[in-house]
């Protein structure tokens, strides 16, 4: 929220003087006529209230802060839904009822995945910095209560399965934000399956690969 | 105990019969008898009744005496058992797009769904997945119908043009780009069935919008693309697709709103660019 604004204002780049002023603010309407009685007219105010003919011709930057701002189709839709939930209709049933399908499945194993393991990764590193323990003395406990290899590999294979089909499952959906491999649906279940079968026989290999590791360095000990 | 729930449950079908014979002309639904028994089971939204929830009905059809598609078992319902039971139909042949509901968890037309021939499972019919319900299987259609209009679905040109004077010639090529749009008969089954739709209806456009969106952003005959796609340039009437791809699989017109979403990003992006249209031959 600090940093993404800022870089945006600075990419303006003459226009960098208000990106110390405002340096932490989107710059919203409100912002804009501030900025306006303070005769600092910058190209991306006048741009709001500008045709979208005219704001083409401009830097690309200054775009997506225009971008901030509702179309107008967004601030009825917005009217629209406040107006449905004062007349108390019911919403139809959604989720609980829609047939899981591959699609909104892998969909949405991929943001839930997302999720935990940024999540995992943010307690973790806040975590060791401020516990009076390392991940290297974390992990040494662990090792020391000699778990059965059955026992840890699932727990490995817990961590491993996600970061591959995260990072799998990501390439595919960057293809599919590109219009590549969406031809048919056929296509988009065949690399749904290929992707989860493929990161399934990976985390696989990993798991047994840190197993045999293992057991080779419990014989030579 | 058991038992007991069970005759209560009874009971207060039979009661809800009763109250529905009295309102309209059908008796209490007699036990069906038959080899072919389907249960149906409707959500049913009485907008009349202060207070009203949601309710799920079951209705039993004799598959011998119905005709194939779930629109001849929602209309053989309505006409001899609840003719209170509501939704939209027209053409009865999936060209009109009244008809769209979640049927067995799917979003399609009931028109062209043929029945589950399976009597021993029942089949779900639910109206359109996260729409404001008007009654029982209508749902409100105006924000889908308000965003349809805001991406100015006409073609629109630079040059003055009168009509009848000549042809805007159009490439077979660039006739072949249209192929798989222009079908969509906007019955909204694939943006009732995005996610990304169900939580930002307000800001996101969705598959069936975007898809004709691109449609007349492809057009060779076309001169505003540019200001078409900055219209759609926000992070949410576009971008807010998360690639889930629910709206391809559900298409009833088995078009592609998905791919045309990825084109439309990819022009947004500067990945991809509108080909110049092909002068004229005359």
């Amino acid at each position: 929220m600090i940093n993404i604004p800022t870089s945006i204002l600075c990419r303006l780049g003459a226009r960098s003087a208000i990106s110390r002023s405002f340096g932490t603010s989107v710059i919203t309407k409100d912002s804009c006529e501030m900025l306006e009685k303070k005769s600092l007219k910058t190209e991306s105010c006048r741009l709001k209230y500008a045709d979208p003919a005219r704001a083409k011709d401009t830097q690309k930057s200054i775009i997506r802060i225009v971008s901030e701002a509702k179309t107008p189709i967004q601030k009825f839709g917005w009217e629209y839904l406040v107006k449905q939930r004062g007349m108390k209709r019911p919403i139809a049933p959604h989720l609980t009822i829609y047939q899981p399908q591959l699609t909104w499945m892998l969909s949405g194993f991929h943001r839930i995945s997302g999720c935990v393991m940024a999540g995992t990764l943010l307690v973790g590193g806040l975590g060791f910095a401020v516990l009076p323990l390392d991940f290297t003395t974390f992990v040494e406990y662990i090792r020391g209560w000699n778990l059965p290899c059955a026992v840890t590999a699932v727990f490995k294979y817990i961590i491993a399965f996600p970061i591959i089909f995260h990072t799998l499952n990501g390439i595919r959906f960057l293809g599919f934000d590109l219009a590549k491999g969406v031809d048919n649906i056929g296509q988009v279940y065949k690399s749904g399956w290929l992707v989860f079968g493929v990161s399934a026989v990976i985390a696989l290999a990993i798991v047994i690969n840190s197993c045999q590791n293992k057991s080779k360095a419990v014989k030579t000990a | 105990m058991l038992a007991r729930s069970a005759l209560l449950v009874h009971s207060a079908e039979l009661a809800a019969n009763a109250a529905r014979a009295a309102s309209g002309a059908a008796a209490a639904q007699p036990k069906k008898t038959g080899n072919r028994i389907k249960t149906f089971e409707i959500y049913r939204f009485n907008p009349e009744a202060p207070g009203a929830k949601p309710t799920i009905q079951k209705f039993d059809v004799d598959l011998d005496q119905c005709g194939t598609m779930i629109l001849d078992a929602l209309i053989k319902i309505k006409n001899e058992v609840d003719p209170t039971l509501t939704f939209r139909r027209s053409c009865r042949e999936g060209i009109c797009g009244s008809c769209a509901m979640n049927i067995g968890g799917e979003n399609t037309l009931a028109c062209i769904c043929k029945i589950d021939a399976d009597t021993s499972k029942s089949t779900k019919i639910y109206p359109l997945p996260h729409m404001f319900v008007v009654k029982d299987l209508v749902p409100d259609m105006n924000l889908f119908y308000a965003q349809y209009a805001s991406i100015q679905p006409w073609i629109q040109k630079k040059t003055p043009l009168t009509l009848g004077e000549k042809q805007m010639h159009q490439s077979v090529a660039e006739r072949d780009r249209l192929d798989g749009l222009y079908e969509c008969i906007l019955c909204a089954c694939c943006s009732t069935s995005c996610p990304s739709y169900w939580w930002n209806a307000d800001k996101y456009l969705g598959p069936a919008v975007l898809m004709q969106a691109y449609r007349w952003v492809i057009d060779s005959r076309d001169d505003y693309a540019t200001e078409r796609l900055h219209r759609m340039h926000d992070s949410f009437s576009a971008f807010k697709c998360h690639t889930i791809m629910n709206c391809t699989k559900t298409c009833p017109k088995h078009l592609n709103p998905a791919k045309a979403i990825g084109e439309i990003k990819s022009l947004l992006t500067g990945f991809k660019s509108k080909p110049a249209a092909e002068p004229s031959a005359f």
